[in-house]
């Protein structure tokens, strides 16, 4: 049993913390218009400025900020800065195809990205399996998740809470707030899990600032280091890869696109972006400073050990300076608060996107009220087998789990060639999709089968870009053996625009 | 302005911000960074203002009215 980080009141306040979310759910129950699916999952489109800059914002960035990215800049230094740039080429992802799919979305009432595909390209098959791949790399990001909330909260506690306890606490905590209240409840929660995150990053910012002198007091240490060397022409490359497939992955996550229908008004999507925009300056940057320092403080650290160098900067913060120790306790809800919402974001679009794409496809003449209830029993049913999974995996299935970006990035073509070309027909995107798809997972799966012939980024570039380099290809090849020509349904999508 | 062109513009500021012109390590800093981390940050700080100014200016455009107007 290791030593807690939290004592009794800490876990006291954290449990307290816990609960209020559940007020949260009541509240947004409470708060509901009407019994329909576009009132659980997209708050019936309401969402103002504040609280969707802030779901997006609680969303985009998970625990892994707080404790993955620090101890990911421990190991690789500035050549980790490479995480800033792409938070914020997220931003300028959705530039791609936002402005667009908002408008045609108050219009065609869209409720999943799912809608969108299906109304642009007609196709049952197009949609399923673009929804498949939503579902799979949603529900790979819930168990990754649910995994690091479990050793968080052990490690917390000093393992008086088990992994499997944490796991189980917290999933039933998530599934009953956002059961309660849906879209509504977890966009609440996340403005104090926002707010939680940003003052955790802040704080351990300027205290490691204050006890160390930050990175110009640990220069004299980083310069003699390997930190200090540019990287190499392999090293840029695959810089530029990451660049771009996390920026265009990200910004195709289903819950992402949700809050993008959800939000109230264009002015507030837009304002919410400009401000999104610069918050990795104030999230991820600080937390590669406070590796980075971590680094030169704590030099020669075993990967494993290096992955709790937040939480050894965090012992001796509270150690040197036992006035902010209650800092720790507001850190550690955050890491876990930050966790929770993208899990709970995570898990509603899985449901919804079940119950709109799926289930309702096969019952159209189903009620709203009918929907709903669907949606919320689904949601229970993932949540209930995520967590087990998450306790249950071996850790070398793990290695499977990362599929998630890759995955997504195949959909890009579908979304943002779908928008803005008209001559784009479903045949060429179908095959591209599948091609992509096949190749990237081929690539992926043959390097864990033999890491020595296929290398995991051949030529520096990720499996996912070489899968969406075929997708392309294919998708104009087929384009020109077909020809173009308008399909009707992207008329119609036209004409929603021009309304 | 088109939107390729808004497009093409975002692409050139991304890849600006990867350190492709500095390849040996120089014993100096800026504010505690070695030269091309530092780069690297001002560049994606610009990258930042740029997907700003575009939102501010280009919504519009990115969201195809250009478009609805040369049909009409």
């Amino acid at each position: 049993m290791s030593d807690a980080l939290l004592g009794t009141g800490g876990l006291v306040f954290m449990g307290l913390y816990l609960f209020s979310l559940i007020g949260v759910g009541l509240l947004g129950r409470a708060a509901r218009k009407e019994d329909s699916l576009a009132d659980f999952y997209l708050s019936g489109r309401s969402l103002g400025l504040f609280v969707l800059l802030m779901t997006l914002y609680a969303t985009q960035y998970s625990g892994n900020t707080l404790i993955g990215f620090t101890a990911k800049a421990y190991r690789q230094g500035f050549q980790f800065l490479v995480s800033v740039t792409f938070m914020m080429a997220v931003i300028g992802a959705y530039l791609l195809y936002a402005p667009k799919l908002y408008r045609i979305s108050r219009k065609r009432k869209y409720i999943t990205p799912g809608d969108f595909i299906q109304d642009r390209f007609g196709s049952r098959f197009l949609t399923v399996v673009t929804t498949i791949l939503f579902i799979v790399a949603l529900g790979n990001y819930v168990l990754s998740n649910l995994k690091a909330i479990g050793y968080i909260v052990f490690e917390s506690s000093g393992g008086r809470i088990s992994f499997a306890q944490g796991i189980i606490a917290l999933s039933l905590i998530m599934v009953i707030y956002e059961t309660l209240g849906g879209m509504r409840s977890v966009a609440w929660t996340d403005v104090i899990q926002g707010v939680l995150l940003l003052i955790g990053c802040v704080f351990i910012f300027f205290t490691i600032e204050h006890l160390y002198g930050g990175l110009s007091g640990a220069t004299g240490t980083l310069m003699s280091g390997k930190f200090w060397t540019p990287p190499t022409t392999q090293q840029k490359v695959s810089w530029m890869s990451t660049l771009v497939l996390i920026s265009l992955g990200i910004s195709i996550y289903p819950h992402a696109i949700q809050r993008i229908f959800a939000a109230k008004s264009e002015i507030a999507l837009k304002r919410s972006f400009q401000v999104m925009v610069f918050m990795p300056i104030v999230t991820t940057f600080f937390m590669i400073v406070v590796g980075i320092v971590g680094a030169a403080q704590f030099p020669n650290l075993d990967k494993q050990a290096s992955e709790k160098i937040t939480l050894k900067l965090l012992n001796e913060i509270a150690r040197q300076l036992p006035a902010v120790s209650f800092m720790l306790v507001v850190f550690l809800s955050a890491a876990v608060a930050a966790i929770m919402s993208t899990v709970d974001s995570a898990l509603l679009s899985i449901s919804c996107l079940f119950t709109q794409d799926i289930y309702r496809p096969a019952r159209p003449d189903a009620e709203q009220s009918h929907l709903t209830l669907v949606g919320k029993r689904f949601s229970w049913l993932v949540m209930a087998l995520m967590a087990f999974l998450a306790i249950v995996l071996p850790q070398t299935i793990w290695r499977l789990i990362v599929i998630k970006l890759e995955l997504l990035c195949q959909v890009v073509p579908a979304i943002v060639l779908g928008i803005h070309f008209r001559s784009l027909r479903t045949s060429a995107v179908t095959a591209g999709l599948l091609t992509g798809t096949c190749l990237t997972l081929g690539l992926m799966f043959a390097n864990i089968y033999d890491a020595e012939l296929v290398a995991k980024k051949p030529l520096g570039i990720h499996a996912g870009l070489w899968g969406l380099a075929a997708n392309l290809i294919v998708l104009a090849i087929v384009t020109a053996l077909q020809g173009n020509g308008p399909a009707q349904q992207q008329e119609a999508v036209d004409g929603a625009v021009a309304e | 302005m088109n939107r390729s062109y808004i497009y093409c513009l975002l692409v050139i500021f991304l890849a600006l911000t990867v350190p492709w012109f500095y390849s040996e390590p120089r014993q100096e800093h800026v504010f505690g960074f070695p030269t091309w981390a530092f780069y690297s940050f001002l560049m994606t700080v610009v990258f930042a203002v740029v997907i700003t100014l575009i939102i501010q200016v280009y919504w519009d455009l990115l969201a195809g009215e250009e478009e609805e107007e040369s049909e009409e």
